[in-house]
Order: structure tokens, then sequence, then C-alpha cells
């Protein structure tokens, strides 16, 4: 007996010690939010200051230089990694629980507004004189629904870029990027007859043959107004309309010809890299912010030959042929229960962190902002980076399906097209697959 | 009654010390199916705006061919890992009784240790066995002059559930290594010394004695392997995703992908549901069949 005594005894002083703890937390918190009218704001981001990814970076300088000029407001961060923060988001979502202001994708704008959490920006992007038409075409639009915008674009750079090696083109006897997409297709046999593999493929995320190939060659297909059609599912385009199987066509076309490394479903887009900057392949396919870990990463026989370039014309497609994928990547939200006060401080936060001087320093650091930035001649670039944003000056931005297509029929598309360039399913059948799940 | 309360306590006593362990254990696992009972029968995206839709998402998980590959590819995990898991681990645990068999510690732990590496390191390190370019496998095979041989392990869609299954197998035997082990401690030397003056081989005696007397072993291992595989995720989704397409997607990948990357909240909670309502249903008959043999 007396042992239970003093068993209970311990229980009840741990559980009161456990207690007090957490009393304790409640009270540190509450006396915070007493001392003065101090505003404070929670932010949900990913950015990761040790990574040293171009946008990121700028942002969270950008933050730094917010909190040192408004002492009167108190950002709380919650960072997440980049893989977690998507499943996060949502989570939060899902339990009403969102921060303050946080990051969306095109895809979550839908899906988010219908539940009431992001709010409508139209009346804050025009505050501020003539910002919503600093913004680069095209960028502003998967965070529009019904015309009205929900989320502020930070970096709107292209996600499809081809990446080649001069030298290996140099050493086989191509002597410039095709012009043509026979060219190119000619081009890949001669790699291949020299043992070298064309393109190097990691499409294990199976986001990367997605967002790096069929977004753009979809366009060149297909055109703007099937796209349109698509979105507004007004019964007027489907999947299985031939410019659409045409496109797939196309990606199966280079599968057919050997233009990928065999294992490319069971590597990723880091490892596509690798074999890049390990001289094994000629050519890798991915969006701008592969630029970055070219220039820090590549050995220097390999960054000197790199060039930059986009897919070439091709003949008989229907749409323009200058275009690439491209557009916001993330935005800024703010949550739908945010008034008074916090909302004026979080309007002038997300301002500082995306108008043009905020643009400037995201190039700097070497990726492509959402917002139009003047006098980039004078500006002191990377060599990659100012070959992307001069490529970029020619081509239009035409829509990332899978930052706007909702995520089933996405995952549809990135499963079938992971199947079809191993031979399971013919273009057309893939197409036919799709289509059953957006008629759904 | 009162004087022998230490050894044999009041049955509300009893309650009151597993009532810790009860809460913690409803918490995390009763609770959360309940609610994912009750999800099942809503179309839900996560946030405030759910709709009743009855048991329109069972009746769309009976048609769903991925769900049913998918239960097909955690039929072919328990079928591998039933003979591979547990056959090999008894046929390492009679090696290890056999006196002619030296470094028997050594052995034992060196099977044992995968089992406490995590699932996702196992997944990384058989990616890179794997690889095409680098891996092991390939390299092995290329200096055995066996060139031909040669595979994508993991892309292609024939061959992917069995390189998939290989680690998970690797991993575990030594877990049931141990279980078998011990169990065979439990066999009263008597009935080997009865034998051997009887002249029968150490085989023979592994046939007629060990086995017998492990059968209720085998049904524990059995049943722990059906339960294990089911919920099989990690090792597959860190080394293909579920890929190439959905040919080694699992039902518990399955139910990730549609929660957390469709967002279709309701049916990711039917498909947990229906796998739940799978597993339970494949350990009755294990049950059953094993009952049925007793007799």
């Amino acid at each position: 007996m007396k042992a239970f005594i003093l068993k209970l005894t311990l229980f009840v002083a741990i559980v009161s010690l456990l207690t007090a703890c957490g009393s304790g937390d409640d009270n540190a918190t509450g006396s915070e939010n007493q001392d003065g009218d101090d505003v404070s704001i929670s932010l949900m981001h990913y950015y990761n200051k040790e990574l040293g990814e171009p946008a990121p970076t700028a942002q969270l300088e950008k933050l730094d230089e917010f909190a040192a000029n408004n002492p009167d407001v108190t950002i709380n961060q919650e960072i997440q990694s980049h893989d977690n923060y998507e499943t996060k988001v949502k989570t939060l979502a899902a339990g009403d629980e969102l921060p303050d202001v946080f990051l969306i994708k095109g895809s979550m704008t839908q899906q988010f507004l219908e539940n009431e959490q992001v709010m409508n920006l139209d009346a804050f992007l025009n505050e501020n004189d003539g910002w919503q038409d600093q913004f680069v075409d095209g960028t502003l639009t998967p965070f529009q629904v019904d015309g009205s915008a929900y989320g502020v674009p930070i970096s709107g750079g292209a996600t499809h870029i081809v990446y080649y090696n001069q030298a290996i083109f140099d050493e086989v006897g191509i002597e410039a990027f095709p012009a043509t997409w026979d060219e190119f297709l000619a081009a890949i046999d001669t790699l291949n007859e020299n043992d070298v593999t064309p393109i190097a493929l990691g499409n294990k995320g199976k986001w990367v043959l997605n967002s790096s190939y069929l977004s753009t060659l979809g366009n060149r297909y297909t055109g703007d107004e099937w796209f349109n059609n698509i979105l507004a599912n007004n019964g007027e385009a489907a999947f299985t309309d031939q410019p659409f199987i045409d496109a797939l066509g196309a990606i199966n076309q280079l599968a057919d010809r050997g233009a990928f490394n065999e294992n490319m479903n069971s590597i990723d887009n880091s490892e596509q890299q690798a074999m890049y900057m390990n001289g094994k392949a000629a050519m890798f396919i991915e969006g701008d912010w592969a630029a970055g870990s070219i220039s820090s990463n590549a050995p220097e026989d390999v960054l000197e030959n790199t060039h930059v370039a986009i897919f070439p014309a091709i003949d008989d497609a229907g749409g323009n042929q200058n275009t690439v994928s491209g557009g916001g990547g993330w935005a800024y939200a703010i949550n739908a229960d945010v008034t008074g006060e916090k909302l004026e401080a979080i309007k002038d936060m997300i301002y500082h962190l995306t108008n043009e001087d905020a643009g400037k320093l995201i190039l700097e650091k070497g990726q492509m902002p959402a917002i139009k930035v003047s006098g980039t001649e004078d500006m002191d670039l990377g060599r990659l980076t100012r070959e992307i944003l001069e490529l970029l000056e020619d081509n239009k931005y035409v829509p990332i399906y899978d930052t706007i297509l909702e995520p089933a029929l996405i995952e549809e598309m990135n499963n079938n097209m992971q199947i079809m360039v191993i031979d399971q399913v013919t273009p057309e059948e893939a197409a036919e697959n799709i289509q059953k799940v957006y008629s759904k | 009654m009162k004087t022998k309360s230490a050894i044999k306590p009041r049955n509300s006593k009893i309650y009151l010390y597993l009532l810790p362990g009860l809460a913690i254990y409803a918490f995390v696992v009763l609770v959360p199916l309940v609610m994912a009972l009750r999800y099942s029968f809503f179309d839900w995206s996560g946030g405030p705006n759910m709709d009743f839709i009855g048991l329109d998402n069972f009746v769309a998980l009976i048609q769903d061919d991925v769900f049913w590959q998918s239960f097909r590819n955690n039929l072919f995990i328990i079928i591998m890992s039933i003979i591979g898991q547990v056959g090999i681990a008894f046929l390492i645990a009679v090696l290890l009784t056999r006196s002619w068999v030296k470094w028997k510690q050594f052995h034992r732990t060196v099977i044992f240790i995968p089992n406490v590496l995590a699932a996702v390191i196992i997944g990384f390190l058989w990616s890179m066995i794997y690889n095409h370019d680098y891996g092991l496998l390939n390299y092995s095979l290329n200096a055995a002059g066996l060139e031909s041989w040669i595979s994508p392990w993991l892309d292609d869609p024939s061959i992917v559930m069995t390189s998939v299954t290989i680690p998970i197998v690797w991993q575990f035997v030594g877990f049931y290594l141990i279980i078998f082990m011990s169990a065979m401690q439990n066999i009263p030397d008597e009935l080997y010394e009865a034998a051997k003056i009887d002249g029968a081989t150490s085989w023979k005696q592994t046939w007629h004695i060990t086995m017998p007397m492990l059968k209720s072993t085998f049904r524990v291992a059995i049943m722990l392997c059906i339960a294990g595989n089911m919920k099989v995720f990690d090792h597959i989704f860190v080394m293909t995703g579920g890929g190439p397409g959905s040919s080694s997607t699992v039902m518990a990948q399955y139910a990730y992908d549609v929660s957390f990357n469709r967002f279709e909240l309701g049916y990711g909670s039917a498909v947990s549901i229906g796998m739940l309502a799978l597993s339970l249903g494949l350990i009755l008959i294990s049950q059953i069949i094993g009952r049925g043999e007793k007799e």
C-alpha cells in the first residue's frame, strides 16, 4: 500500500508539473499580446536560408528589411521544408487553421476559394498605382478565378528550358541548337550514334514530363483557345482532340528515338541534373530554377559550355511556336478572416515583398521574378540568368498544366505519361485515360 | 482478498492501470478510424465544405481499377514475404541450431541489423543498388560478364514489383528469425534426445519435431506478415513513388495519393476503410486455414 501511495504521489507530481509547463506557455503568449498595440502577423513559408535558392533567399532578405522598417509589426514565421509545405498548408486548410499569410500554388486557388479561406485581392492590387499591370503577362493567371485575383505571385519563370552542352554538340558535329523539330530529332539520332544520352530525364517525381515538356508542347499544338475551353469545361474541347494527342505523340516520338536514359522513371530531377553535370548527357529539360544549381554545382568545363534554348518550332503544329510554359509558381495569399489594422500591415508587407525592388533582388539572385524589372542591362547578372532572361524576352508564357488543372487530372496525366514513354500505352490510349478522368 | 491485493488486484484497479494506454490507443487509432469512416460518406476536399453522398465513394471504390491493382500488388508482396521472410527465417533458425555452424551470435546480429534501419533508409539504399548506371547490382553483373541480365530494375512494369519486394523481404528476415529462435528454445530437449536414440537424422528431427512444435508460431508469424505487408508504404514510396504509372502502387500509397495529391479526402478515407476491410478479411482467412490444419 505504501508503494502505491508513493506512486500516486509521483504521478500527481508529474501531472501537475506537465500542466504547470502548459499553463506557463499560455501565460507567456498572453503577456506578449498585452504590451502595446503591436500587430503580429503569422506567416508560413518554405524559405530556407541554408539552401541558398534564389527567390527564397531574396524573400528572406526583404522580410528582414520589412521587419527592421516596421518595429511595431511582429512577424511570426513558420518555416517548412519545400516538400512538406504543400502537405502542411493543405492540412491546415482542412482543419481551417491557416495562418494570416501563406503561399499557394495556382491549383490550390479554386479549392481554397470554395472553402472561403482566401481573400479577394483585386482592390489591393489596384491600391498601388499601376502595380497590377507591372506583373509579367500570365503570372497572375493561375491565381485568378472568374477574373478576380487571390494571390500575389513572387517568381514567374519558365518551367521549360532546354539546357545543352555545346562542347558535346561540337564533338558529335552539331554546330548550333536545332532550329526545327526535325533537326532536333536528327540531332538526337546523331547523339545516340555517338553513344551520348541525348536528354537526361528524371521523371520519378512524375511532374517533370508534365511541367517541363507537355505544358509547352501542348500549347504549341493546341493553341490558347483549346486550353481555355478545357478550363471552362464547356464541352468544346477534350483531351482526345487530335492536337493534344499529337502533343503527347511528340513526347512519345522522343522516347521512341531513344532520347532519354533508360532509367528515366526511377531517378528524380536532381539526378537528371547530376547526369548532365557529369557530362553523361548532352541536354536536360527543366525550369529556370535549375540554372541556379547548375551555376553553383556544375564542374567548370560543363558550366562554361552550357547554354539555354527552348523546343524548336514544330512545322505541322497549329498553335503559336514562340511559346514557353511559365508564369506564377507560388503566390502570397491572405487568410479571409483577417481584418483591420492587421490587414493593412499585411498588405504593406506583401507589397514590400513583391514590388519591383523585390523583383530586382530575385533577378540578381538568379531567378525570374513575377514583376517586370526595368534596367536589367545595367545589372550584374550571372551569364546563365542573362541568357534565360534574353531567351524569355522573345517568347510568350503559356499556362503550366500542373499548376492550374485539377490535381486528380494532373495525377492521371502524370501516370499515363510515365507509362507512355516506356511503351505501355500509346498516346491515343493515354489521351483517352486522361479524358475519362476529365469528364468524370 | 485484501492481503492478496498486490498479486491479485481488484478489477477496477486493473482498468485504472490500463486507462492511460487505452486512452492513447483510442486517441491515435480508434478515434481517427471512426472519423475516417465518417469522412468516407462525404465528398470532401478539406475545409469546411462537406457534402454527404452516402455510399457513392464505396461504389466508386469497387469499380476503381487502380485500387484493385494496388490490392494485387499487396497480395504479391504478402505471398512473397510468407515464402521469403517466414520461410528463409525458419531455414536460418534451423541452421543456427546446428552444432557445426560457427559464430552464431555474429550471424544472428548481422541478419537482424536491417530491422533497426528506417524503411526510408532501406529504400534509398536499394534504389542505389538498383541504379542503372552506377548501381551495385548492374556493376556486379557487368563484372561477372552477365551484361545481358542487366535490366532497368525499377523502370520495367513487369519486374518492378519483384524489385521492390526483395528489400522488404531482406529487411524483415531477422525479425522472424528471432521469433523462431526463441520459439525453438521452448521445445524440450528430451524430444530430440529420444529422436537421436531412435536414429533420426537432424533433418528428420527438424521435419518431425521442430516443424510440428512451431505450428502456432508459424500461425502468428504469418499473421504478422499479412498485417505488416498490408500497410507497407515507405520502401516503395522512396524507391519508385508507385511508378511507373501505378504499376508498383500499394494500397497505402494509393490512399495517400488520393488524399494528399488529388485532395479527395472523402474518397481517400473510403480507400483506407477498404484497405482495413481487406486486411481483416485476409487475416481471418489465414486464421481459419490455420485452425483447419490443427484438426
